[in-house]
């Protein structure tokens, strides 16, 4: 086990090389460059040379690669062109609010799509079943930007339930000092329990609207497992010793059709990584996903360079963690 | 062993499921009581404080004036800092700032500006001629010790011609304490409006020595507002400086909010959760128009969008073709359509409420002589012309594609077929500064509210050079350039004004551009805002702006 995550682990580097590669090339070859992006239309021939040779952007693009992965390897990532300010510093500064959104949307995801998908199931072709799929099916239709359009529209300006983007009201945000990034920890570390309850209101309709399309696969797939397992032997078995419902489903039923659904939450996470670039955009919230936007516009190449490594990395510690959580749920599955 | 692994990553995920269900269950506080204008109560702010909030759609890229060229940067800066001089109001006339006034000599080779007196920077540092000459000399010498990694000082070498030897400025020197003298290597006619710019504030020299290179994140000014903090890519936050030598600030917190998506902020708007909001999409100026808690303020002219045809390459190296264009397009037309109220049918390149702007007559609206001008001029309307459009808005095109469609369909009139091609901003640039296309649609926001900044930047040979030409059209009049030097060197407004006149008529028979149109820039407010003036230039300090209840 230990072995395998080891091994696990090492991958990484090769998959990271190559990733780092693809991007660097991509940026590179895509027309515009950083110069012009940051000089607009004010550029002068001698402000665009400095800038390039500043940049080191005058050397062979294989000059440039090596470059920055020695730098890399000395896990610098570089300064910002555009803000100069170390990429490591803007990536710690937006990647808790990314987090925080990805984090409390999946568990949006995962309570109301499983609770869906179980009651679809169990009352299979019936008003529940029918309703809860029809609820899924539109959450897999719906465009976030639509969904989060219509919430801040009803909900927060004609509802006024809610406020309408941001991570927190502007009072509550100049209160709390930074410490960890996250808002909703520092709040707490502050002792400023208002802000924590304002910062967790501000997140829940950004939650809501990412969570609609995972949730609604997360229905679809436990619904149809649970019918699976639900119409085995061994379930009619249980029925027939007179164990009651909802022991034969939770406890029976369940742990044996929750294998599919796992693999599904851990793919759905990097739909919810992307999914962030644009509800970061809708909600004004200072995330990762907008910033990969605003440094591709600027052609910020460290930024988007940085941002790319860091979402690969979540991406695959993600899969790894569901890998090891298929043991936990059932444990025929060994890794040795 | 390792089953025991796994069941700890199982349960470790379990309890983080639980504890966010543990938060996400509470019952939260209403959000709708948290209005930012109202007082504030919460246990973080102080009681009773004003905030005013300005959403906009993009974050600053840095708090050094000098050394930003975007506007979401000087927006926040112009707050902070002062110029020497300063423009008035909604117009781009100059007046007095931390200069009570400027003289030249003769041949306005010698400026002499008379300094405030007793005012001082936000950190204590007295504002006097050493901390002017600290400055300029800061931009101007590209060895100076107090530039740091990674500052460009771009502004500075685009309005004064570079640095060093290339600097219209030879030097700046004190001659007491409120008086400066700047040494200029030959006139400059547009000086004072320069002065004025926003990324010429003063800014303090002790503070730029403190920080280093770290000075764009804790900027320093004598302006009417002091920094406080920056959340990036959300928020900026400044309070009212009590020590302002000018008419101090009518709130006591300025927050400047980024909400990059059009219609949320206007939703905020709405919601009351902020007080201004700009880059408003011209689709939404009704809905402001016809809402009660909301106003409208426009912004004078500053700029034009135009239609370049690449005079280097064929057809439009004959000014027929050109001509024939201009004569082809319906501007009045895609005025109505995509502009409403806030666009002008342009006629040269010179916005109409700016100094110098000619009142000559355009070309007319006239498919049948267009067509029978290209027929003189042979063009080959069998082959499909390129018009390139940028894929993004931009206040002077607010749906760029679109009027290319339209310019696309003026032209299939005459039966020229058109090809539409988009790129994003930068590459738009770069592709256009390098003269890669044959016809583009670009458009410019003035710097300083002088005619130089139009017509010498856009249309002069000087700037005509593949890679960075501002002069896309790589339209090279020797006519107009020894106008446009000579209007750079003349300092008498009267006699300048006329030369322009004499530059825009050679533009018009030489017809590298199709003017569009000279678009105003809405800015949306509450409408408990009072006191607001839009500038033309697109900045203004907001010390006058009050909220009322």
């Amino acid at each position: 086990m230990t072995q395998y995550v080891v091994r696990r682990l090492l991958l990484l580097v090769p998959t990271l090389l190559g990733i780092l590669f693809v991007v660097f090339l991509a940026l590179h070859l895509i027309p515009g460059d950083p110069a012009t992006a940051l000089l607009g239309q004010h550029a002068t021939p001698q402000s665009i040379a400095a800038i390039r040779e500043r940049l080191g952007l005058d050397k062979p693009l294989p000059v440039q690669f090596l470059y920055y992965l020695d730098a890399v390897a000395h896990l610098d990532f570089g300064d910002s062109i555009v803000t100069r300010t170390p990429v490591l510093v803007e990536l710690g500064e937006r990647l808790p609010v990314t987090v925080t959104l990805t984090v409390l949307s999946m568990f949006v995801a995962v309570v109301a799509g499983m609770t869906l998908g179980i009651a679809a199931a169990v009352r299979r072709a019936s008003l529940v079943d029918y309703l809860g799929m029809s609820v899924a099916l539109l959450g897999v239709s719906m465009p976030i930007f639509w969904l989060a359009l219509l919430m801040i529209d009803y909900l927060a300006v004609q509802l006024h339930w809610f406020e309408p983007t941001g991570i927190a009201s502007v009072q509550y945000l100049n209160a709390v000092p930074k410490v960890t990034n996250f808002f909703l920890i520092d709040s707490l570390l502050a002792g400023n329990t208002s802000a924590f309850w304002n910062g967790l209101w501000h997140m829940v309709m950004p939650s809501l609207a990412l969570a609609t399309i995972p949730m609604a696969l997360i229905a679809r797939i436990t619904r149809s497992s649970m019918l699976e397992v639900l119409g085995n032997d061994y379930v009619r078995t249980a029925y027939a010793k007179g164990l009651p419902g909802r022991i034969v489903v939770w406890r029976h039923a369940l742990k044996n059709a929750l294998l599919p659904v796992i693999t599904v939450i851990g793919l759905q996470f990097g739909s919810l990584l992307s999914g962030a670039v644009i509800t970061e955009s809708v909600f004004a919230l200072p995330g990762l996903g907008r910033y990969i936007v605003t440094a591709i516009y600027n052609r910020d190449y460290p930024a988007v360079q940085g941002a790319v490594i860091v979402f690969a990395f979540l991406f695959v510690i993600l899969n790894l963690l569901v890998d090891l959580l298929y043991t936990v749920v059932d444990p025929r599955i060994r890794y040795d | 062993m390792a089953r025991r692994t796994s069941a700890w990553l199982g349960a470790l995920m379990a309890v983080a499921m639980l504890t966010l269900a543990a938060c996400g269950g509470g019952a939260a506080p209403s959000a709708g009581k948290s209005e930012p204008g109202s007082e504030a109560t919460s246990e973080g702010g102080q009681q009773g404080q004003v905030t005013l909030v300005w959403g906009r759609g993009g974050d600053s890229v840095g708090l050094d004036p000098a050394n930003v060229t975007d506007g979401e940067s000087l927006k926040v800066t112009e707050q902070i800092f002062d110029t020497l001089l300063q423009f008035q109001g909604d117009t781009t006339n100059v007046g007095p700032g931390l200069a009570t006034g400027c003289e030249a000599n003769q041949d306005a080779t010698e400026w002499t500006c008379t300094l405030r007196e007793g005012v001082k920077f936000q950190d204590g540092t007295p504002f006097n001629a050493e901390a002017v000459k600290f400055n300029f000399d800061r931009w101007m010498n590209s060895k100076n010790p107090y530039r740091f990694q990674g500052e460009d000082f771009g502004y500075y070498a685009y309005m004064f011609g570079g640095f060093d030897d290339k600097s219209v400025i030879k030097s700046v020197d004190v001659i007491d304490d409120t008086h400066v003298k700047f040494t200029l290597r030959n006139p400059l006619a547009p000086f004072l409006q320069n002065l004025a710019m926003a990324p010429f504030a003063i800014a303090s020299p002790t503070a730029i020595q403190k920080y280093g290179a770290d000075f764009f994140k804790n900027p320093v000014g004598t302006g009417p507002f002091k920094f406080v903090r920056w959340d990036k890519d959300s928020q900026i936050v400044l309070a009212r400086n009590d020590n302002y030598w000018g008419d101090p600030a009518k709130v006591d917190q300025l927050v400047f909010r980024v909400i990059p998506d059009n219609s949320e902020r206007l939703l905020e708007l709405q919601s009351g959760t902020i007080h201004f909001a700009d880059g408003i999409s011209p689709s939404d100026v009704p809905t402001i128009k016809s809402d009660p808690n909301l106003q409208l303020f426009l912004r004078p002219a500053n700029d034009i969008g135009y239609l370049a045809f690449n005079t280097e390459k064929p057809p439009f190296n004959n000014k027929k073709v050109r001509q024939a264009f201009n004569m082809a397009i319906d501007k009045q037309a895609i005025v109505n359509a995509f502009y409403g109220d806030l666009g002008q049918v342009a006629n040269t390149p010179l916005p109409p409420n700016m100094w110098g702007h000619s009142n000559l007559q355009d070309y007319p609206y006239d498919p049948d002589q267009a067509k029978k001008l290209l027929q003189e001029a042979h063009f080959d309307f069998s082959k499909t012309y390129e018009l390139w459009a940028m894929s993004n808005p931009r206040p002077y095109f607010p749906e760029p594609t679109k009027i290319a469609e339209a310019i696309a369909q003026d032209l299939a009139k005459i039966g020229v077929q058109v090809k539409i091609v988009t790129f994003d901003w930068s590459t738009y640039l770069s592709k256009t500064e390098n003269g890669e296309h044959t016809m583009a649609l670009l458009g410019w926001i003035g710097d300083n509210g002088d005619p130089d900044n139009f017509l010498y930047v856009l249309l002069d040979k000087d700037n005509a050079t593949k890679g960075s030409a501002g002069n896309i059209a790589f339209y090279k009049s020797d006519a107009l350039h020894q106008l446009l030097i000579k209007a750079q060197q003349t300092p008498d407004q009267a006699t300048r004004t006329q030369l322009y006149e004499q530059a825009q008529q050679i533009i018009h028979e030489d017809a590298p551009w199709v003017p569009l149109v000279y678009a105003q820039d809405p800015v949306a407010a509450s409408a408990k805002v009072q006191g607001y003036v839009p500038s033309p230039l697109g900045l203004e300090q907001l010390n006058h702006v009050s909220l009322s209840k």
